[in-house]
């Protein structure tokens, strides 16, 4: 009869309680966050490893993280994203571009406010002023009714219109606002460009990060009818959805008014006939704009 | 359209589903969220997969589909319903929970993620938990771990799957227990009938999930494996890591000592090098599932 090899075990879970004692250590009081700040170290080691191994096909996030990682199903194996849930890359992808100096963090269509409470469990900045902006009553109220469930968040959940973009409930100019939006600009089928400038006078430095299905809008050739854009697009014209977000950004950038650093093309495709990419963009450089 | 009228009324449904959970005394935020996760995920995906599959959905044996459909650029892929391992140790246990179990066990627990899981993603509760886990180290973390959230009843214990030891569970006779294990009776190289025995013997009804990498024990001359269980077998025969889970499990079915009730192979790839087949037996005076959670 084979032995447990409980030496390997026992110095394994000797290490990760170090990982844990630094991290609880840092003031981390809720179970949650520590299991995903921990989960993240890992995830890290695991990065380092492929980089050791020189694995020149993996796809890197702009912070340097490996983007998919390779699991199977039945007989076949197959790539999906490293975190594969929405609200982990989401929480990731926030994280990596919170920096010391943010004032705040500000989702516009925040609905009922799921994506600002997973951004917390899921080990996102904090402490972190929030803001949740909506325009529907219904959900504002459901965000406020969830976010008293749990004393340590400290989310301001106020009224916005995208198509009537007003940013007074921030209270003055700021260093550093780290705005987003999921799935919430492809509802609005055109916006106007004071959305994008009207977040540029919030702050000495904006960078903004948008989750929203606008990969159809680029139309790079024979990818575009690869099926899902094609599909994507019939979808979006159909229901009256965005249709010129990538190109009020990209004219913006252009301009030289902001800059965009990374666009990714239908990159989660949680719904396959309505799927996610990422693009983010921050204020030029002070003397460059 | 901002959709905002659209939006008044899909955050109005919601609200109601969410004031459903709170009503029954739900106060921890994470899992007020994933009850709501479960309700809305499976009938998202039974839409989707008409839309692009087209056939019949496949189903867990709670009713649920098996797989969820999603897209990468431009292909589509399928994936298993809940997005991540622990998710899925999640649901599968709490669907085989029934109300009034005495307890749930882990073997195998390590420093308690599983059972941590089990609460945080909407699991039963409240419900009396058991850690057994070989090492000491393993048994120190899951003890302070638990500390920080004050809800969880989590009992960790010591436990050798080379010497299966249940007086954990007291003296007293139990009606109902459900055991489970993640990837630890991997590593046992041989497990002993006594491990199933012992459990069976632990409650009047035992119902046990394995989630372990046994999918290549289900290979036969009749039925090869495919590419991955071949490199399966490989990893695992080098590593001298579990090579008769299913051969004992089966011989107890066949004497009648448990009776297996459903086996799921190689359907959790997180490690395509030794990817993760379920198993689930009952034993016990109550053959029948009865209402599953």
């Amino acid at each position: 009869m084979g032995e447990a090899p409980t030496g390997y075990y026992e110095e394994t879970w000797a290490q990760w309680a170090g990982l844990f004692d630094a991290i609880i250590s840092g003031g981390e009081t809720d179970l949650r966050r520590v299991l995903h700040i921990f989960d993240r170290v890992c995830d890290r080691e695991v990065d380092s490893r492929l980089e050791r191994q020189g694995r020149e096909d993996a796809a890197l996030a702009p912070f340097g993280e490996v983007l998919e990682k390779t699991v199977s199903l039945g007989e076949a194996a197959l790539r999906v994203p490293l975190q594969t849930g929405f609200h982990g890359t989401l929480a990731r992808w926030l994280s990596a571009l919170h920096e010391p100096d943010t004032d705040c963090i500000v989702e516009l269509g925040c609905g009922y406010g799921r994506n600002l409470f997973e951004l917390y469990y899921q080990g996102g900045p904090h402490p972190a002023k929030l803001f949740g902006g909506e325009i529907t009553e219904s959900g504002r109220a459901l965000t406020r009714k969830l976010a008293d469930l749990n004393g340590d968040l400290d989310i301001t959940v106020v009224p916005f219109d995208f198509r009537g973009p007003d940013f007074s409930f921030l209270g003055g100019r700021k260093k550093h606002i780290l705005f987003f939006t999921r799935h919430a600009i492809e509802q609005v089928d055109l916006i106007p460009d004071e959305l994008v400038t009207g977040m540029l006078e919030t702050a000495d430095r904006v960078t903004c990060v948008h989750f929203e299905p606008f990969g159809f809008q680029f139309k790079n050739g024979a990818d575009h009818h690869g099926g899902i854009s094609a599909r994507h697009e019939q979808n979006a014209l159909a229901r009256g959805w965005n249709r010129n977000l990538a190109e009020v950004c990209m004219r913006l950038n252009t301009e030289g008014r902001i800059k965009v650093h990374y666009l990714y093309k239908n990159i989660i495709g949680e719904d396959p006939i309505n799927p996610t990419s990422i693009m983010v963009w921050k204020s030029p450089e002070r003397g460059n704009a | 359209m901002a959709g905002n009228d659209y939006y008044e009324s899909e955050w109005g449904r919601t609200r109601e589903i969410f004031d459903g959970i709170l009503a029954g005394g739900e106060t921890c935020l994470p899992r007020v969220l994933k009850l709501h996760d479960r309700r809305r995920l499976a009938e998202d995906e039974i839409k989707v997969h008409r839309n692009f599959v087209r056939g019949e959905v496949p189903m867990t044996p709670f009713g649920e589909p098996f797989q969820r459909t999603v897209s990468m650029g431009e292909a589509i892929h399928h994936l298993p319903l809940h997005a991540d391992f622990l998710a899925i140790v999640s649901r599968w246990v709490s669907a085989f929970y029934e109300p009034g179990m005495d307890c749930i066990v882990e073997l195998g627990a390590g420093y308690g993620r599983n059972l941590f899981e089990l609460y945080l993603n909407g699991g039963p509760h409240p419900v009396r938990m058991f850690a057994g886990e070989v090492t000491e180290n393993g048994r120190t973390l899951a003890g302070r771990l638990k500390a920080l959230e004050p809800a969880l009843d989590i009992t960790v214990v010591p436990f050798d799957y080379t010497r299966p030891d249940f007086s954990f569970l007291g003296d007293k006779p139990l009606k109902n227990v459900l055991f489970f294990t993640r990837h630890s009776i991997e590593q046992v190289e041989r497990v002993p009938r006594d491990l199933f025995t012992g459990m069976v013997a632990a409650a009047e009804k035992v119902t046990c999930l394995h989630f372990e990498p046994f999918g290549f024990q289900l290979s036969s001359r009749v039925a090869p494996g495919g590419a991955i269980s071949v490199e399966q077998e490989k990893f695992i025969s080098r590593m001298h890591w579990n090579a008769n889970l299913v051969e004992t499990v089966r011989e107890l079915d066949e004497e009648g000592v448990l009776t297996l009730r459903h086996t799921f192979k190689n359907v959790i790839g997180e490690d395509p090098v030794s990817p993760t087949s379920i198993m689930v037996w009952t034993a016990g005076k109550t053959e029948e599932q009865g209402d599953r959670k």
